[in-house]
């Protein structure tokens, strides 16, 4: 037969979804019995938990023992023990598609009679399946009045992605041009063996495909640049910078999105998966009176936290879509990085704007 | 008046399908070998390789962490690109346990062989002739093959101890999951955890 002991957290303050240093999260953990039990210790810790799709993990960030000695609990009455816990830096929780990156207040208590050696948390865990359900901790929520503000920056090229049509509409360029070569000139080659022509047609098509397929992008298309400030309130501006002018674009929109990445490494293998959080308006390139092609986008409605897990992450990438002369449609992409107005989470001043570089410059791929 | 322990993997806020960590694995698995025997012919051997094989999410790394925790002593080492063997060579026991053994070369994997009594190993491939190369006994384990009582025994194991402890799956949705992802465990096991997930 199992003791019933409840325990309860409740956490004053506003709700809200960010924990900030210096002020502390205040609560009350509460505590009733349906019979007379002597208890070692109550202990109340602020944890960082990631669990999802991937391996978990957890960390203990503060932690306070609200009660120390042995201590007789009497059924019928409610104890209470406050506490306050606090971070040294920014934190917010987020809850996600693939993964949760959770900030909890947990609280956990010893029985007076439990060996100091033995796991008191797992124990606690074991309290918390009586009769009330289990409910060992709750999401702190804290102040968060600022939005979106200052934002990361790098300027960089953007990568292409996307484009393997492109090369697979080139390679059967190729190879129709091979097999109508090989069928009009070397016809006693088809007659005495017709599988060795098709298959070195087949890979001079493959790699002529790639090559034309690079060759168009690097000499026609060229390269594009991407240049982000966050001189706009409250948003930002995207300035792309195309190397060989937009004479081969016929036209193109430029937008960003907010996904969310969590690696799985549990197991053998390791997998990636992305989910699509936010997208902003699409805008149509167009240039301005001084030539520059320069883009405003507002920042999210919807807060979106910056996660400090290993294997969580949120990436924040600005996407350039553009269809060219002959139809071709190709899709450049850079990541770049983003702050919070009021945070100190990147050791910077509050309130403060500045460049931020967060990815090597990749973009020789376009 | 005894208490009951009982503990829980997840808590009530969490997704009961979540990835779990591994020194809390034995609440969530069902073992497809007798474990405790395997343990025994381990410390008994003299020369033996233990060889997990099978495809990705299979099972094998939850098996291996679940050795782990009957062989306290004995050091795991979960591999990686950055695998460094010294880090394995180095250490002082005669046992090990090598999650992804695949990512150290042959010759690195020979010296790991030829310098430890018993190798616990995962990999995706048979390697037969590998061991026959190091002069090791192999005890082969397969990760193959699912079987619907298997799959519920561990749904139960997954939902116990969450706020779903009362909630189970019927066996015509576990079928349908084994029909779209064969003995793919961990498949089905993320298919759950979206259907699970609030968001």
């Amino acid at each position: 037969m199992s003791k019933h002991i409840s325990i309860d957290i409740i956490c004053s303050g506003e709700k809200s979804t960010m924990l900030t240093p210096g002020n502390p999260k205040e609560g009350i953990v509460r505590v009733t019995t349906e019979e007379e039990v002597e208890i070692g210790q109550i202990e109340v810790q602020l944890r960082f938990e990631v669990t999802g799709k991937l391996s978990p993990e957890k960390r203990v960030l503060d932690s306070k023992k609200l009660l120390q000695f042995d201590t007789t609990l009497l059924p019928g009455k409610t104890y209470e023990y406050p506490f306050s816990l606090s971070t040294d830096a920014v934190e917010e929780s987020y809850d996600g598609k693939n993964a949760s990156a959770q900030y909890l207040a947990q609280a956990s208590i010893r029985m007076a009679d439990e060996p100091e050696q033995k796991n008191f948390l797992e124990r606690a865990a074991d309290f918390l399946t009586g009769s009330k359900g289990p409910k060992t901790s709750v999401q702190l929520e804290a102040i968060n009045s600022k939005p979106f503000t200052a934002y990361a920056f790098d300027n960089k090229h953007l990568k292409v992605s996307g484009k393997s049509w492109l090369t697979l509409l080139l390679i059967l360029l190729f190879l129709g041009i091979s097999l109508f070569i090989v069928l009009t000139f070397f016809k006693n080659l088809v007659k005495e063996d017709f599988i060795a022509p098709l298959f070195f047609g087949l890979i001079g098509s493959i790699l002529l495909g790639i090559g034309a397929k690079k060759l168009i992008v690097k000499m026609v298309i060229g390269r594009f640049k991407v240049y982000i400030s966050d001189d706009e309130d409250p948003g930002f501006i995207c300035e792309v910078e195309s190397e060989k002018g937009w004479k081969a674009v016929d036209h193109s929109e430029c937008y960003y999105t907010v996904k969310e990445k969590v690696v799985d490494d549990r197991g053998t293998s390791t997998s990636t998966y992305y989910h699509t959080i936010y997208e902003s308006a699409r805008q149509h390139v167009k240039q301005n009176q001084f030539g520059e092609t320069k883009f405003v986008f507002d920042f999210p409605d919807e807060p979106i936290p910056i996660i400090n897990a290993s294997d969580v992450s949120i990436q924040w990438q600005v996407v350039l879509e553009i269809v060219t002369f002959m139809g071709f449609r190709l899709k450049h992409e850079a990541l770049f990085g983003i702050k919070k107005k009021g945070s100190n989470s990147f050791g910077n001043s509050l309130l403060a704007t500045e460049i931020i570089p967060i990815l090597p410059s990749d973009g020789d791929n376009a | 008046m005894q208490i009951t322990p009982q503990a829980n993997i997840v808590h009530a806020h969490q997704n009961p399908f979540a990835g779990v960590d591994l020194d809390t694995v034995e609440q969530i698995i069902v073992p497809r070998f007798d474990v405790d025997d395997l343990v025994q012919k381990i410390r008994q051997a003299e020369s033996l390789v233990v060889a997990f094989e099978g495809k990705k999410g299979r099972g094998k790394t939850t098996h291996l962490a679940l050795l782990h925790q009957k062989l306290p002593e004995c050091p795991f080492f979960k591999l990686n690109s950055d695998a460094n063997v010294q880090s394995i060579l180095s250490h002082p026991s005669p046992i090990v346990l090598i999650d992804s053994i695949h990512h150290l070369s042959l010759s690195e994997r020979l010296a790991v062989y030829k310098a430890k009594k018993v190798v616990i190993l995962s990999r995706h491939w048979r390697r037969g002739w590998e061991y026959r190369l190091a002069k090791k006994q192999v005890h082969r384990i397969p990760f193959k093959g699912i079987s619907l009582s298997v799959l519920k025994s561990i749904v139960e194991k997954r939902l116990a101890g969450t706020s779903r402890s009362n909630m189970m799956l019927d066996d015509t949705t576990l079928n349908k999951l084994i029909a779209k992802h064969g003995d793919h465990y961990r498949g089905i096991i993320n298919e759950l955890f979206d259907q699970f997930q609030t968001r």
